[in-house]
C-alpha cells in the first residue's frame, strides 16, 4: 500500500506541468509593431510590448523638443559660421528648467530628457544643455521626503550622469512668503471693490500655509485654497526661471490630461482669458500624452520602486493587459467625498466618466485650448516690461499678476468689480414699517463695534485691481480678506540674492 | 368681561439678529439666495431678482422705445417668467415696448397641447396678445409623425432646426424684429463648456452674446436672463405663484448635453458662483486671428478679377478639398430664409422626411394618436 500513493503523486503532478507550459503560449499576443516581444500594454487601439511603447512614448516628447523654435537648445550645436550661436546654446550658457513635484509626468519628462543626455553623450561626447529640476516644498516633512526621493533618483542607473548638467534645487514656499518684507493685506468688501493695507502688525508674522488657513479656515472650501496656492508657485517658478539668463527653456511636466483639467478649471473659475497665456509661458512636452500612458510607462520603468520616487501619487494600470495578475498589488486611487474635492479633481472624474462613449474629448479640450488667444485689450501689457501706462485701463492682478481691467469707476464695465455689481445688486427692497424699522435698529445696534473696527482698518489702504477669478475666489473667503505678498520691482542681483537664502542645493549636503 | 385666549399660534415671535435678512436687515430671512448664498427675505429677493434683469437690459441696450418684442413662450417656467418680468419692468421702467406671446405649436399630442393651454391662460392673466405657429402650416408635418418616420433618437435635431425656423417665420407674420427668449444662466454655462468639451471652435466667440444679429435675417434674438440662475427663476415662479407648466418633452433623449450639465452641478457643489464665473470666461474667449492660407490653385485663363471674387469664397487647403468660408447674411434658395449654406437645414431635413414619407396612410389621422399619447395611455395602466 505505501509505495502505490507515491506513485500516484507523481503521475498526478506530471501532466499538469505541461499544460501550464502550454497555456501562456496560447493566450499570448504579440505586439503589433515589432511582432516578436510579447505584448503588454493597450493604448489607442494599439498593443505595445515594453521596447515598442518606450519608443512611442519617447520619439512623441522628442519630436516636440525638436520643433523649430526649441532645436537649438536641446541640440548640441555645430555652427563654425556663428560662433556666438554655437556659445550661446551649448553649456555652461543652455540650461533648461524642469519644475518637479514627483508625480509620474514630471519623473517621465525626467527620465527621458537624461536618457537623451546620456545619448548625446555618447555620440558627441558633449552635452547640449544642463538641466535642473525645481522642486517647491512648504514644510520639514515633505523636505525629508523629497531629499529621500533625490537621493534615490540619484542611486538609480537611469540616473547616472554628471553631476554638472544635472542638478536639483529645492525651494521653500513659506520661508519665500515670510521673508519678504512687503505683505499687504488684501480685504474685498461685498461690492467687490478690494482694499490693500499695509500695517505693521501682519509684518514677518505669517507663512503662506497660515494665511491661507486664516482665509479658509473651513475644509468645504479645499478649491478655494489650492487655486491661490498653484497661483503662489506658479509665480515662484516662473521668478526663478527669469532670474538666470541662462535658462533657454522652461519644460512642464503636464500631460494632454492634465492641461485639459487646467484648461476647465479655468473656465470655471472665470480666468478664461488667462488660458492661452499660462499655456504659452514655457512648454508642454507630453501635450499628445495621455496620463494614462505615463502611468504605464513609469510602470513598465519603475515597477518595484515607484513608492519610493512618487509623493502623493499612485500611477494606475489601466492600460495594462494582465494588469488585473501583475499589478493587483497596486492600490486604486481613493475616492474623496464632494466637499473635499478641487475642480481639477471634478475635471479628471468627468473625462474618466465619459472615456468610454467620447473618447477624444480630452486631445478636443487642448486642441481647442490651443486656438485661443488673450482678449485684444488685456494683450496689450508686456509682462517682462513693467510699465504700467497710466493712461490704459489695463493693468496686472494684484494676487495672480496676469493681465485684468483696472478698477476705475469712469471706465466702461468691463473690470471684475463692474461686471459683478451689474449682475448682483446688493441693496435690499427699502424699510417699510415700524416693526421693519426696529429690527432695523436692532441690527444697526449690534454692528456698531464691527463697524468700528472696519474704520480703524482702512486708514492707509488703498484701492487695487483683482481679475475675476482672484475675486471670486477671495470672496469665498470666510473673513474676505487674505496676507499677500507685494511685488517689488528689485534689481536681479538683489532677487538673486534673495532667491538664494531660500535655496537649497544639492551640493550642500 | 369675558376676554378671549391669546392665540399661540399666531403669536408675533420676536426674530434674532441672525435670523434677519442679510441685505435689509429688517425682515425675516426665508431664501438662501443661489447665486451667493445669502440669506434674504422675500421682498429682497424680489427686488434683486428684477433689478438684475433691468441692470441686464439696460447695460446691453436690448430694448428701444416703441419696439415691438415678440417672446418665445413655450409655457415652461423660464417663458413664464420671462413674460411676467418683462412685463413689469417695462411698466415700472417705462421701456416702452410692446410684447407679444409667440408660441410654437410641434404637434406633440399629450405634452405641447398642455403646455399651450398653460400659454393661453397666462395670456389672459398678463393680458397680453398670443401668436401660435404650428409645425404642421409651416412644414406640413407633426413631430409626432416626424418620430414615427426618423426615431426618437434624432428628434431633438429636427425639432430644434425647426423651432428655430419658425420663430423667425413667426416673428416675420407678426411684422416683429425682436425674438425675447428665456435661456437663462445655466444654459448659457452649459453651452460654453459643450463648445469647449466638443472643440466647436467656430461657435465658442458668440456662444455667450446677449443679442445676436444677421445681416441676412430682420429678426434679432435676445437672452434678458442670461445672468439669472435657474434655481432663482424657479423661486420667483414659486413665490410669485406664477402659472407654468413643468413637465420634460416626451421625445428629449439624453444627450451630450446631459453629461456637461452633470459636470456642471458637481462643481456648483464646491463653487456656488461657477455658472456666472463660466460665463465670465465665456465671454472673453478668443480665437487666435486665423492665418491666411496661400492660394494654391493655378489658374492661368482666369481673368483676374473672376480671381478676386474666387479667393474671396473659396478657401483651397494643401489636400485639395474645397470649403465656403462663411458669409453672414446668406439666404436659402429654396425658402429664402437664413441659412449658412446654399440651402436651410430645414429644406434639408424636409427633403430627407419627404423621401420616407408613406405611400398609402393607414390611419385616419395620424395627429390624433401619436406616440406621445399612446405612451401617457401605457403609463396610465397597471397589470
Amino acid at each position: 500500500m505505501k509505495p502505490a500513493i507515491p506513485q500516484a503523486q507523481t503521475s498526478s503532478n506530471k501532466p499538469n506541468k505541461p499544460l501550464k507550459n502550454e497555456i501562456p503560449k496560447m493566450t499570448a499576443v504579440l505586439c503589433k509593431r515589432c511582432n516578436v516581444s510579447e505584448a503588454v500594454v493597450k493604448s489607442r487601439k494599439e498593443i505595445f510590448c515594453k521596447e515598442c511603447f518606450t519608443k512611442f512614448i519617447t520619439l512623441k516628447l522628442r519630436k516636440m523638443l525638436m520643433s523649430k523654435e526649441t532645436e537649438s537648445v536641446f541640440k548640441v550645436i555645430y555652427d563654425p559660421k556663428n560662433p556666438q550661436r554655437e556659445k550661446e546654446f551649448n553649456p555652461p550658457n543652455c540650461k533648461v528648467l524642469l519644475p518637479c513635484s514627483f508625480g509620474s509626468s514630471s519623473l517621465t519628462v525626467l527620465h527621458i530628457l537624461v536618457d537623451y543626455l546620456k545619448e548625446q553623450h555618447s555620440q558627441h561626447k558633449k552635452y547640449g544643455f544642463k538641466l535642473e529640476v525645481l522642486t517647491l516644498y512648504c514644510d520639514e516633512e515633505q523636505l525629508i521626503k523629497y531629499k529621500a526621493i533625490i537621493e534615490k533618483l540619484k542611486s538609480m542607473h537611469d540616473f547616472q550622469i554628471s553631476s554638472d548638467f544635472l542638478k536639483f534645487t529645492l525651494l521653500d514656499v513659506n520661508r519665500y512668503f515670510l521673508d519678504n518684507n512687503n505683505t499687504a493685506v488684501l480685504t474685498i468688501g461685498e461690492d467687490y471693490a478690494t482694499q490693500e493695507s499695509v500695517s505693521p502688525e501682519t509684518r514677518n508674522s505669517m507663512s503662506l500655509t497660515e494665511s491661507l488657513q486664516n482665509a479658509f479656515p473651513t475644509n468645504k472650501l479645499v478649491t478655494s485654497k489650492q487655486d491661490l496656492l498653484d497661483i503662489f508657485t506658479q509665480n515662484i517658478i516662473k521668478v526663478y526661471y527669469n532670474s538666470d539668463p541662462k535658462f533657454k527653456q522652461l519644460l512642464w511636466g503636464s500631460s494632454m490630461t492634465k492641461i485639459a483639467d487646467q484648461v476647465i478649471s479655468n473656465v470655471v473659475k472665470g480666468r478664461g482669458a488667462s488660458i492661452a497665456k499660462e499655456l504659452e509661458f514655457g512648454m508642454y512636452p507630453l501635450t499628445d500624452v495621455f496620463l494614462s500612458e505615463i502611468d504605464a510607462y513609469f510602470l513598465l520603468h519603475f515597477r518595484d520602486t515607484y513608492e519610493e520616487l512618487l509623493y502623493h501619487y499612485v500611477p494606475q494600470p489601466t492600460l495594462f493587459l494582465n494588469k488585473d495578475t501583475e499589478y493587483c498589488d497596486i492600490p486604486c486611487n481613493e475616492v474623496l467625498a464632494k466637499n473635499a474635492k478641487t475642480i481639477n479633481q471634478f475635471a479628471r472624474e468627468y473625462f474618466d466618466s465619459i472615456e468610454g462613449d467620447y473618447s477624444n474629448v480630452i486631445s478636443t479640450v487642448v486642441r481647442t485650448a490651443l486656438k485661443l488667444d488673450t482678449p485684444g485689450d488685456l494683450k496689450k501689457i508686456d509682462l517682462e516690461d513693467n510699465q504700467q501706462n497710466q493712461d490704459s485701463n489695463v493693468t496686472l492682478c494684484r494676487v495672480c499678476e496676469s493681465p485684468c481691467y483696472q478698477d476705475i469707476k469712469d471706465t466702461e464695465k468691463k473690470s471684475a468689480t463692474a461686471w459683478l455689481n451689474n449682475i448682483t445688486v446688493h441693496e435690499g427692497y427699502p424699510v417699510e414699517t415700524d416693526v421693519e424699522k426696529g429690527y432695523y435698529h436692532q441690527w444697526q445696534t449690534s454692528t456698531e463695534t464691527s463697524s468700528a473696527n472696519l474704520h480703524k482698518s482702512n486708514l492707509d489702504s488703498k484701492t487695487v485691481s483683482l481679475c475675476y477669478g482672484c475675486s471670486v475666489t477671495l470672496h469665498t473667503s470666510s473673513s474676505k480678506s487674505i496676507a499677500w505678498v507685494q511685488k517689488k520691482d528689485t534689481d536681479e542681483t538683489e532677487l538673486q540674492s534673495v532667491l538664494n537664502d531660500y535655496i537649497l542645493s544639492d551640493n550642500e549636503d | 368681561m369675558y376676554q378671549p385666549p391669546s392665540d399661540p399660534v399666531n403669536k408675533a415671535k420676536h426674530l434674532k439678529t441672525s435670523q434677519l435678512c442679510e441685505l435689509c436687515h429688517s425682515r425675516k430671512a426665508v431664501i438662501k439666495r443661489p447665486k451667493n448664498l445669502m440669506k434674504i427675505c422675500k421682498e429682497c429677493f424680489y427686488y434683486v431678482f428684477e433689478t438684475e434683469i433691468h441692470n441686464t437690459i439696460v447695460s446691453n441696450n436690448l430694448f428701444y422705445k416703441g419696439e415691438r418684442v415678440a417672446v418665445g413662450a413655450s409655457g415652461g417656467k423660464d417663458s413664464t417668467v420671462l413674460a411676467y418680468v418683462l412685463k413689469l419692468l417695462n411698466e415700472r421702467h417705462q421701456y416702452g415696448i410692446e410684447i407679444v406671446l409667440l408660441s410654437i405649436d410641434e404637434g406633440i399630442v399629450g405634452y405641447r397641447d398642455d403646455s399651450l393651454a398653460t400659454v393661453k391662460r397666462n395670456q389672459k392673466q398678463y393680458e397680453l396678445p398670443l401668436e401660435i405657429v404650428s409645425y404642421r402650416d409651416l412644414y406640413n408635418w407633426t413631430m409626432d409623425e416626424i418620430v414615427a418616420c426618423a426615431g426618437v433618437r434624432n428628434s431633438c435635431t429636427y425639432c430644434g432646426v425647426f423651432r428655430r425656423q419658425a420663430l423667425d417665420r413667426g416673428a416675420n407674420k407678426l411684422n416683429i424684429a425682436h425674438v425675447v427668449t428665456g435661456h437663462n444662466a445655466d444654459d448659457m454655462a452649459e453651452t460654453v463648456l459643450m463648445n469647449i468639451l466638443r472643440g466647436d471652435v467656430a461657435r465658442l466667440e458668440k456662444s455667450t452674446a446677449i443679442m445676436t444679429i444677421s445681416a441676412g435675417s430682420p429678426v434679432k434674438r435676445s437672452k434678458p436672463f442670461k445672468y439669472s440662475y435657474q434655481k432663482e427663476i424657479v423661486l420667483y415662479a414659486h413665490y410669485k405663484k406664477l402659472d407654468y407648466f413643468s413637465t420634460e418633452c416626451t421625445y428629449a433623449p439624453e444627450a451630450f448635453r446631459g453629461t456637461a450639465r452633470e459636470l456642471m452641478k458637481n462643481l456648483e457643489a464646491i463653487r456656488p458662483s461657477c455658472i456666472i464665473d463660466i460665463i465670465h470666461s465665456g465671454e472673453n474667449l478668443v480665437l487666435k486671428p486665423k492665418k491666411q492660407k496661400k492660394q494654391t490653385v493655378k489658374s492661368k485663363n482666369v481673368k483676374k478679377t473672376e480671381l478676386n471674387t474666387q479667393e474671396q469664397e473659396l478657401e483651397v487647403r494643401t489636400d485639395g478639398t474645397v470649403s465656403l468660408n462663411f458669409k453672414d447674411g446668406n439666404r436659402c434658395e429654396r425658402c429664402g430664409y437664413l441659412s449658412s449654406n446654399k440651402i436651410c437645414k430645414a429644406c434639408t431635413l424636409l427633403e430627407g422626411l419627404a423621401a420616407n414619407r408613406a405611400k398609402v396612410q393607414l390611419d385616419l389621422d395620424t395627429s390624433t394618436d401619436g406616440a406621445a399619447k399612446v405612451v401617457r395611455d401605457l403609463e396610465k395602466l397597471s397589470f
